[in-house]
């Protein structure tokens, strides 16, 4: 294990980073808890990580997997239907957007959710998601594409 | 790619909840809480073994019966010499 003053270290410098992760992609109740608990882990963990590259990159993947457990764990959001422009001009512009992510698929969410709220790189969503920086600009394209076109149906974009 | 979209993403962003003021130190506090029941869990799995140790060997010395002493042990040497006699008459006869 490191020791305490390691921890403070890495608590300063990713508490941003894995705090948005987990709010951003799962909403928890417990959103103090389930930090907290993730750091946890990564306290116990990063003595395994004597490379600083490695050991943010692990970092990304922790954060984002204790963000799975609690969207899980939160269980399935009830999606409402929207229906008529009139009812679309009372949301909230956040709202409205929550509301339109909500009708992609889990990952198209997760990379615009990762790129637009948590403010992630490509690179390091790529190293969050062990997935290459060119697939996840591609997914990023296409999850964009889908969002737009559905704002588009609600005559959002172009009102 | 629509900057609309680009635009409408980046100011839909949900204000992220700040931390509370003392979390670093909650952590810091939970780990090594943790740390610190742990060892004394460590002390009484010692202290338990020990004890029962103990008082096992105390039950064992109070409740088994003591050894036989040199002077409790005696053997006769003593030569019953009417058998004796007999003995001698018998190897007589032969």
């Amino acid at each position: 294990m490191i020791s305490e003053q390691e921890f403070r270290g890495l608590y300063k410098q990713y508490e941003k980073l894995v705090r948005a992760t987990i709010f951003y992609l799962a909403r928890p109740n417990e959103l103090d808890e389930v930090v907290q608990e993730t750091f946890i882990k990564i306290w116990r963990g990063a003595h395994n990580f004597k490379n600083r590259s490695a050991l943010s990159t692990w970092i990304y993947r922790i954060s984002y997997n204790s963000a799975i457990d609690a969207f899980r764990k939160k269980g399935d959001v009830v999606e409402q239907n929207i229906e008529g422009v009139d009812e679309i001009k009372k949301l909230e512009r956040r709202d409205l957007i929550d509301k339109a992510l909500k009708r992609l698929e889990e990952k198209d969410q997760e990379i615009i959710k990762l790129f637009y709220f948590v403010e992630l790189t490509t690179e390091e969503i790529g190293q969050m998601l062990e997935i290459p920086e060119g697939t996840v600009k591609s997914r990023l394209h296409y999850a964009k594409e889908r969002l737009e076109k559905i704002l588009n149906e609600w005559g959002v974009l172009y009102e | 790619m629509n900057d609309k979209l680009d635009k409408l993403l980046r100011s839909a962003r949900p204000p992220l909840p700040p931390a509370p003021k003392n979390s670093l130190e909650q952590i810091i506090q939970k780990e090594l809480g943790k740390k610190s029941y742990f060892k004394e869990n460590l002390k009484k799995l010692f202290l338990i073994p020990a004890f029962a140790t103990i008082v096992l060997f105390l039950y064992v010395q109070t409740n088994t019966e003591a050894p036989i002493s040199d002077d409790e042990i005696s053997f006769s040497y003593e030569i019953d010499y009417d058998e004796w006699d007999d003995y001698n008459e018998l190897l007589a006869e032969i």
